[in-house]
């Protein structure tokens, strides 16, 4: 029976070539998101799978009242302060080890010549048994001064040399000895490293104060992650209980007020990735509500794809319609015409998924897709996804049309009861195309103001420069020379130095006017005079910091609109020379007040901002660069650069490239856009399959209207009226949703464009031309027909 | 086995009804050969889809085999017609995507039949209405006799106690239409196969033993020959 029914699918498939293409492609299209999407989902299901105890590890949560800027709403810690992990190994029995991972490793590391970024984790000895990072080769690294290096790190250093006894040198922390290296598997974690160094390290740091003193800091409830293994047998209460005393506890020793909360609670390891609750400080897991929202995307392209099948399928129904009465006539059941149509849009399924995989393999090759997908196992659980998917589209696309063939009854059919306008679901049908140009009109319009938006974000300057300014990262602190050196190059303005480019987040700290209690949180960086100037900045009031090489300048604090705002220090003019705290240590003067500029990213509203000068805390050189010699510079600053440091690479960014490539996601860009045109060919396909279907069944009342004298524009306005209304009513509901979903969307910037009709004209422009282009090729064929062709067989 | 009792078939109209057939009441033997016949529009052909249980008589009673149709279930009438009824149409009504061996096998197909079981009695069909040269073409490279002839086969595939043929020849030319009818002689008066025919043409009525005569949806009465 099955075998029969394949065939006459394939038969049927075969026959009709157009409409099968386009269901394929279609579906293919789809489908091809769809596997991605399944591909981010096991990815992210595979986080953490691979540890010891996931129903007895816990993870420790800080409930601490932080609330997310935005949108206020108030989140849990993933982090906890370092001194809990030790009081809930020795005051409670059930726990059986408690491992802390502390994220302080992160700079410069240095093997012999070669100096690269790295970032690891000081962690306890019990880290090695709570979580699954076996060690490939030596010991883990429990003695002060030990570390452990992943595969990829130590080859990266070593090549394929023996690191094992070696010694590395970190940034601003000293000498490390390597014990040993860790497998590298494949294992997604929502912990990332190169390196693991121990913790009894850090005491020896904190000592030296080469680390800030946390280890016995109950207030800083952001320094690490603790994880906690309960002994067997042991009920996640107990460890809840405990949590609540230490707690309590904790709020007496800080004498914390009511307004401070504080709370621990566990999170069990299996339950961390997906992550279902929004966490302040997270690790590097993937929320429910990303995985949700790049399958959601997928399936609405799949459902676009699936009404293309349905509404094809139903437009053919009165073919199909005579072979189920004929069928049932000769003692078919319904439940076996219901199976026999289910296989034809299960075979169809699996032929799209063959074109899908390579959709799939394709759309991998973009960045941003692999940034959902990177480096999944294609293991059998996958394989398995991909099978049951692709019967599940097979018997969604394929369950409406079945239901409604196998309906019809054999004396209708037998009596010749049935033709086109009879036939059931032509409302559907139109629906469905409807539906289909809404989804198009709605994404093209997000792409368009996704783009603007990052484009807006991608090249702002307003209130500052961005063009000709490279930033050169230093090699040391010992920056004077290599910036008279350079300031002497052709095509070389000026030369400034920084702690970092604007745009990073450098550092925060208290700000508030002296003589005055209340404080205001201010981001800082340290730069010179020069900086500002290559900046361009506009100064409202007073003027620069002090051009001066002495550390004089260091008493003077340059401050935007904001922070003069915030601060109550009344007009620009007369904030410039009076005197501000930070944090409570040193003074500054107000030197001169400096126009607003975006200087955080654009879902952030304006901040406080302070300019100081610390050369100690400078990482940069800011060049300016001459119009036009922006390429002749390079070479001759790498040579001053190799003069000076000849161990270290040259790197630099121009600051332009830099906030373009930053803000503006060209990638994420790209696959939206992709996204937009396959929900728009597959609306398309679906049109030109009905515009097909329509004119041929119309053929004969073509034939008699030529007859009768219509010419060529009536005939194909009389054919093409419907579609054409159809795409009207898509216009008027699409439009505005797609207006409604971007205004949501902008509202996540603090700054964004206005929407404007433009984008809505091009939206619209688009698909009436693609949509017209279907609908009149199509009906301007079916006018041109000579009707004698038609007539005659009648 | 076929008997009818009052029955009458209506559709709704406005207010009031229209009646296709009037309180009819008839018998029909096992091996008879019966022909219906009437002008246009006299229900002939509703009393055929009648008998054949693809329409439901607005009132009366049908017993089929001494069962009371009107009382069973789609699925029991769905097995009726898999086991005891065969349907031969005007247009052949052959499906265009199946072979002409798979045409004739569709029914055993649904009768649950082995693969074996099948091409045995499949071939035994095409033997005897010599079509086994063409068992691999498809309907439309037929010419309409031999798509008949397929429509004949595949009604008798299953062994039918009963066929239902409604105008076999309506879309044939003389000597095909001989040809067929010829056949549904044999299947009667061979096999024993009861045979109910729709037909306009007198000459295609004379080929059964007992002539049904509708006239706006009334039996007339039979004549004593």
């Amino acid at each position: 029976m099955v075998r029969n029914y394949v065939k006459i699918a394939l038969r049927n498939l075969w026959k009709h070539k157009l409409f099968s293409a386009i269901n394929v492609l279609g579906l293919a299209l789809g489908m091809g998101v769809c596997l991605l999407a399944l591909m981010h989902v096991k990815y992210a299901f595979d986080y953490d799978t691979f540890h010891p105890y996931p129903q007895r590890t816990y993870r420790i949560l800080t409930d601490a009242g932080t609330k997310i800027m935005r949108s206020g709403k108030e989140v849990s810690l993933a982090s906890s302060p370092l001194p809990l992990g030790e009081a809930l190994q020795q005051n409670y029995g059930f726990v059986e080890k408690t491992a802390r991972v502390y994220f302080k490793l992160r700079g410069e590391m240095t093997v012999g010549r070669k100096a690269l970024a790295v970032s690891g984790a000081f962690v306890d000895p019990a880290f090695y048994d709570l979580f699954h990072f076996p060690i490939a080769q030596g010991q883990p690294a429990l003695e002060a001064r030990t570390v452990v290096l992943t595969r990829r790190t130590a080859q990266r250093f070593f090549g394929t040399n023996n690191p094992i006894g070696k010694t590395v040198w970190m940034e601003d922390k000293g000498a490390f000895t390597v014990t040993g290296v860790l497998d590298s598997l494949y294992q997604p974690s929502h912990l990332r490293f190169d390196m693991l160094a121990s913790m009894a390290t850090v005491t020896l740091l904190e000592q030296s104060h080469q680390l800030p003193a946390r280890l016995a800091d109950w207030k800083d409830n952001m320094a690490c992650y603790t994880y906690v293994l309960l002994k067997d047998n042991t009920t996640p209460e107990a460890l809840e209980q405990a949590l609540t005393t230490v707690a309590t506890d904790v709020r007496k020793r800080l004498r914390l007020g009511a307004d401070k909360p504080l709370g621990f609670r566990p999170q069990r390891l299996s339950a961390i990735s997906p992550s279902r609750e929004e966490l302040f400080n997270s690790t590097y897991e993937p929320t429910m509500g990303g995985i949700a929202a790049v399958f959601g995307m997928a399936l609405t392209i799949l459902l676009l794809a699936g009404f293309n099948y349905t509404n094809l399928t139903l437009a053919r129904s009165l073919n199909r319609a005579r072979e189920v009465g004929v069928r049932k006539a000769v003692g078919a059941l319904r439940a076996q015409l219901v199976g026999q149509f289910l296989t034809e849009s299960l075979l169809l399924a699996l032929l799209a998924f063959g074109l899908a995989y390579l959709i799939m393999v394709g759309m991998d090759q973009l960045t941003s897709v692999q940034a959902l997908t990177q480096g999944v196992r294609q293991d059998t659980t996958l394989w398995l996804a991909f099978a049951g998917f692709t019967v599940f589209t097979g018997l969604v696309a394929g369950l409406v049309p079945a239901r409604m063939l196998s309906a019809y009854q054999p004396v209708q059919v037998l009596k010749g009861q049935l033709n086109v306008n009879r036939l059931k679901g032509v409302g559907w049908r139109k629906g469905l195309i409807v539906t289909q140009f809404v989804v198009s009109l709605v994404f093209m319009v997000f792409v368009i103001v996704f783009y603007q938006q990052g484009m807006y974000m991608a090249t702002d300057s307003e209130g500052f420069n961005r063009k000709g300014l490279l930033h050169i990262s230093l090699a040391d602190k010992n920056f004077r020379q290599l910036a008279t050196e350079i300031s002497q190059q052709a095509g070389v303005e000026r030369v400034g130095a920084t702690s970092a480019p604007i745009g990073n987040f450098d550092e925060s700290g208290f700000l508030k006017v002296a003589g005055r209690s209340d404080s205001v949180r201010c981001n800082f960086y340290s730069v010179d005079r020069p900086f500002v100037e290559n900046m361009g900045l506009q100064f409202l009031a007073g003027h620069n910091l002090p051009a001066t090489a002495s550390d004089s300048a260091g008493r003077f604090i340059v401050l935007n609109e904001e922070a003069v705002k915030t601060l109550h220090l009344g007009t620009p003019d007369e904030a410039v020379g009076q005197l501000v705290q930070l944090n409570d240590t040193s003074s500054f003067q107000v030197a001169g007040v400096i126009r607003d500029f975006r200087y955080l990213p654009f879902t952030f509203p304006m901040a406080p901002l302070g300019f100081r000068y610390q050369p100690d805390e400078f990482r940069y050189l800011s060049v300016k660069v001459a119009d036009g010699a922006e390429e002749t510079a390079i070479p001759a600053l790498q040579r001053v650069w190799q003069r000076l440091n000849p161990h270290t690479p040259f790197q630099y960014n121009w600051y332009d490239k830099e906030l373009y490539d930053h803000y503006l996601h060209n990638d994420d860009v790209l696959l939206f856009g992709l996204l937009a045109v396959m929900a728009l060919v597959i609306s398309c396909l679906g049109l030109l399959g009905m515009v097909t279907y329509s004119t041929e069944t119309r053929t004969k009342e073509v034939g008699v209207r030529k007859v009768l004298g219509a010419d060529i524009g009536q005939i194909v306005a009389l054919l093409s009226r419907e579609f054409v209304q159809m795409m009207l009513i898509a216009t008027l509901i699409g439009l505005p949703l797609g207006y409604a979903a971007s205004q949501l969307f902008l509202q996540v910037f603090i700054y964004h464009i206005s929407l404007g009709f433009g984008t809505g004209a091009v939206c619209l422009l688009t698909m009436l031309l693609v949509g017209g282009l279907t609908i009149g090729v199509q009906t301007y064929r079916a006018a041109l027909a000579n009707p004698t062709d038609s007539l005659r067989t009648e | 086995m076929i008997s009818l009792r009052n029955v009458s078939k209506y559709y709704p109209a406005g207010f009031g009804k229209t009646y296709v057939l009037r309180n009819i009441s008839l018998d029909i033997n096992e091996g008879e050969f019966v022909s219906i016949m009437g002008p246009s529009g006299s229900g002939k052909s509703t009393l055929l889809h009648i008998l054949g249980m693809l329409e439901e008589p607005s009132e009366g009673e049908y017993l089929f085999f001494d069962q009371p149709v009107q009382r069973l279930s789609e699925k029991r009438r769905t097995e009726l017609h898999r086991n005891y009824i065969g349907f031969v149409f005007q247009a052949y009504h052959l499906i265009d995507e199946l072979t002409v061996f798979e045409n004739i096998e569709t029914p055993l197909l649904y009768k649950g039949l082995s693969s074996s079981e099948r091409k045995s009695r499949v071939a035994e069909l095409l033997d005897r209405f010599n079509m086994v040269a063409k068992k691999d073409l498809f309907p439309t490279q037929l010419s309409g006799g031999q798509q008949q002839l397929v429509g004949i086969a595949r009604a008798v595939a299953a062994q039918p106690k009963v066929i239902f043929a409604d105008e076999p020849t309506g879309n044939l030319h003389s000597d095909q239409a001989k040809e067929i009818m010829e056949l549904f002689k044999k299947l009667n008066q061979e096999d024993g196969v009861t045979i109910v025919q729709v037909t306009h043409s007198e000459v295609n009525a004379e080929y059964g033993n007992r002539i049904l005569r509708l006239k706006d949806g009334w039996l007339e009465p039979a004549v004593v020959a």
